[in-house]
């Protein structure tokens, strides 16, 4: 992971200034805002920032820098901070995923989907729980929105013998018999795809690496 | 298995296209719309936050998947009266035709694009006429490319003369295998066949002509109505049978309607006149039979009153063409055309819901008395058959072609289809075309987002047609204005919107003439920034608009409108509008994108259950 690219002073320095704004309700939405830029430029340049099953993302400049605005955040309006959830999904790492899971309560259906977004990029297993019960959500888009994640961290998961990866077939399969919302039904079948292939993808590939036998013939 | 080009099959592919994880749009949207987003987008993000594009994106996107299985209506649809035969020509090919016309001009290609870069600077051709509406030689034609190179859109010149027209077609036929492709084209014959497809109820197709080129490429499923002027009246045949007429006992071939369409790349080059755009010139052809036909004059007959002997400057095999439904023969020396009476009009609106019109726009309806007696009559005709289907029940859809007649009036249109014509459906460059009238002022004040501008134009020109549904179709973002649209009415419109337009994706790579499925499973998921940058510079500006103190109605509405994608309008007879960024993924140069307006027109029209 190349983290000298993501300009870590000014993440820093606008981490301050959002807790330093609290007085303007819109510059902390602009400071919030330029974080969250930050993170969707840092998007592009590395895709393996996004966490796994049983791992969480680590955040790019040092999860301790973001303790300070964490504790701070629950005080900020809603906007700032759905805009600093964004944020923290790309650069923050499992260091907040406790904000997230706050988020994730809120009554705003728009602030859960964004909770849900972010903790589907860090993953790890309190995330997992987080958006297992996400994926109860009564907001059909929030429960999609975890279905998906859950099967991109679950895909992204590289411990094909992990219990949790085969635990997560069958709880998509749950939710295919049960979910009310044919959309949602849907998306956990995406999933449920996605990972079976991604299952048979890393079985060829490592048929691939098994040394072809030698055949010693008698002389 | 399922067997490929199944209406099935189309949908399953849609739904694969759909299903595709789109984090990397995403970020694409949200990168684009931050570096180069119009002021509305940059002004959101500051007031609202990225996240609440995210939510929008993850809100359509919902929107799209949940709307790709809708049940076919039962509705019976005519689609009429264009149907032609598209010949696709591979950008490489048009330097072929630069040292083809050189050579048959004696002249070097350098000397050939110097004089045809002159005429292209001119903007006119041969004659001293309008380029972009007719051509008359090689010169021409390559004068009208260079033309639209520098001045996107590219419109559909005519082939004007006989020796043109046998040069183009000897130039088609000396390219190699797979240089030249033959698709379906027409807005009536492709609306009819996506439709049947679609396994709506009763999908048909009238065209004066069917020749065996076009029937080739047509569904088994599509029916093509022809009219007789006794019992039963109306018939049908499959649109796979090619149209014959009978002179004596002989059995004779329909003519070719047929265009010819030079694509190419932004960039690509006649030296030194280069491609601004990605775009395509659609050359169109007078019907033509394949030996001269054995008649010599035309008689043209109303439904009522004396006939019209119509004497035309013509090439030797070509055959007339007018819009409106008609009854046509070969006696002897003359060929007839008789124009629908009455009694056979009310027969096709007795038996069709919706009847979905093409080939006619504001040139078709030149009551002016420099005129001439011809297309005097063709207007009154025309006019006399829409408000008579009208008033037999039928809901018409009028998909408008071509631009304001010589005085550059809308008053005829408005005259000829207003409270008659329901729908009507046209693309964002035919809008401003239209409503560029010397009788319709549009007082735009500055300040305002261009997306904004274009659904003013569009609020006039539904206004001055007193029409009830208007659909105007774009590369960004699609508007849909519906007279006192309730909010169902709105979601109705913008789900069948998001239906169609994934469809006629599809539709489009199907009628390439390649293998559409494979080219489909390497397509993106088909959000576009720009679509998002359109959704909220528009319902910013309709915000504003309504709350100009950018209070807290203000902030509620424009995030109630993101989302919802639709403005309705309190007042009785008002319009409500709906936003509909556009699902478009970005094709290969040799998918030919022609008509794809006119099928989401009409697919979305007869699904949105207007």
């Amino acid at each position: 992971m190349d983290r000298t690219r993501v300009d870590r002073e000014k993440i820093i320095n606008l981490l301050n200034s959002l807790l330093l704004e609290r007085e303007d309700a819109a510059a902390q939405l602009r400071a919030a805002s330029a974080l969250a830029w930050i993170g969707i430029q840092a998007r592009g340049r590395d895709s393996a920032v996004r966490g796994r099953l049983n791992a969480a993302a680590q955040g790019r400049v040092g999860e301790t820098h973001f303790l300070p605005l964490l504790e701070g955040l629950v005080s900020l309006p809603l906007s700032a901070r759905c805009e600093a959830a964004l944020a923290l999904g790309d650069l923050a790492g499992g260091v907040a995923v406790p904000e997230l899971a706050r988020l994730a309560g809120a009554r705003d259906a728009k602030a859960r989907l964004i909770a849900v977004d972010a903790l589907g990029k860090i993953g790890g297993p309190e995330a997992v729980t987080l958006l297992k019960a996400a994926a109860a959500d009564v907001n059909e888009a929030v429960r999609a929105e975890a279905l998906r994640s859950l099967g991109q961290l679950a895909v992204a998961e590289t411990d094909s013998a992990l219990p949790e990866k085969a635990a997560m077939e069958s709880w998509f399969l749950d939710v295919i018999a049960i979910d009310p919302s044919e959309y949602v039904r849907e998306v956990a079948g995406d999933s449920l795809s996605a990972l079976r292939e991604s299952k048979s993808r890393r079985s060829r590939s490592s048929l691939d690496r098994i040394p072809t036998p030698t055949t010693s013939v008698s002389a | 298995m399922t067997p490929a080009n199944t209406s099935l099959e189309k949908l399953k592919t849609l739904r694969r296209l759909s299903e595709q994880p789109f984090d990397r749009q995403e970020r694409e949207i949200l990168q684009r719309l931050h570096e180069e987003g119009s002021e509305a987008v940059q002004r959101f993000i500051l007031e609202f936050g990225f996240h609440r594009i995210i939510t929008a994106v993850h809100h359509w996107h919902t929107r799209f998947r949940k709307n790709l299985s809708p049940e076919p209506p039962r509705e019976a649809v005519l689609c009429a009266f264009t149907s032609v035969a598209d010949r696709l020509v591979d950008q490489d090919e048009i330097k072929a035709l630069v040292r083809l016309a050189a050579q048959e001009l004696d002249i070097t290609p350098a000397e050939l694009l110097e004089q045809a870069g002159r005429r292209a600077a001119g903007g006119l051709n041969s004659r001293g006429g309008d380029l972009t509406v007719e051509v008359f030689c090689l010169s021409d034609l390559i004068a009208a490319l260079i033309y639209f190179f520098a001045r996107p859109p590219g419109l559909k010149p005519a082939v004007r003369s006989r020796e043109l027209c046998e040069q183009v077609e000897e130039f088609l036929a000396s390219r190699p295998p797979g240089r030249v492709r033959q698709v379906l084209g027409g807005a009536a014959a492709v609306a009819a066949d996506v439709l049947a497809e679609l396994e709506t109820g009763d999908a048909a197709l009238y065209t004066l002509y069917h020749s065996a080129i076009q029937a080739l490429e047509h569904r088994q499923s599509v029916r093509r109505l022809l009219l007789d002027d006794s019992e039963p009246f109306l018939s049908f045949v499959s649109a796979q049978k090619p149209g014959i007429y009978r002179i004596g006992e002989r059995d004779c071939e329909h003519p070719v309607s047929a265009s010819t369409i030079f694509s190419y790349d932004a960039g690509f080059a006649l030296d030194p006149y280069r491609a601004f755009l990605t775009d395509r010139v659609i050359f169109r052809h007078a019907p033509q039979s394949s030996e001269p036909p054995s008649w010599r004059e035309i008689v043209v007959h109303p439904a009522a009153g004396a006939p019209l002997d119509w004497t035309l400057p013509r090439a030797a095999h070509e055959w007339p063409w007018l819009p409106g439904f008609l009854r046509w023969w070969v006696d002897g020396e003359s060929l007839h055309l008789a124009f629908a009476d009455e009694e056979l009009l009310r027969r096709i609106a007795a038996r069709y819901h919706y009847i979905v019109l093409s080939g006619i726009g504001p040139g078709t309806f030149d009551f002016s008395s420099t005129a001439g007696p011809l297309r005097q009559l063709i207007a009154q005709q025309v006019s006399f058959q829409l408000r008579t289907l009208a008033d037999a029940g039928a809901t018409l859809h009028l998909e408008i072609s071509g631009s304001l007649g010589r005085d550059r009036r809308i008053a005829p249109l408005a005259e000829a289809v207003g409270g008659v014509v329901r729908s009507l459906g046209l693309n964002d460059a035919e809008l401003l075309q239209v409503t560029d009238s010397s009788d319709l002022k549009v007082s735009l004040d500055g300040g305002y987002s261009e997306a904004y501008r274009r659904y003013r134009r569009a609020l006039a020109l539904a206004e001055r047609l007193s029409l009830d549904r208007l659909y105007v179709h774009g590369n960004d973002a699609d508007l849909i204005l519906r007279r006192d649209g309730s909010p169902g009415a709105m979601r109705d419109e913008i789900a069948a919107d998001l239906f169609a337009k994934g469809v006629v994706v599809l539709s489009v790579l199907q009628r390439s003439g390649l293998p559409w499925q494979e080219r489909a499973r390497h397509l993106s998921p088909v959000l576009l920034w720009r679509g998002f940058e359109t959704l909220i510079s528009l319902v910013s500006d309709l915000a504003a608009e309504r709350h100009p103190r950018r209070q807290d109605n203000y902030r509620r509405q424009l995030e109630t409108t993101l989302d919802a994608g639709y403005v309705l309008d309190p007042r009785s007879g008002g319009y409500a509008v709906a936003v509909v960024p556009v699902m478009w993924p970005a094709l290969p140069r040799s998918i030919h994108p022609s008509s794809a307006g006119d099928i989401c027109s009409s697919v979305s029209l007869v699904y949105a259950g207007f």
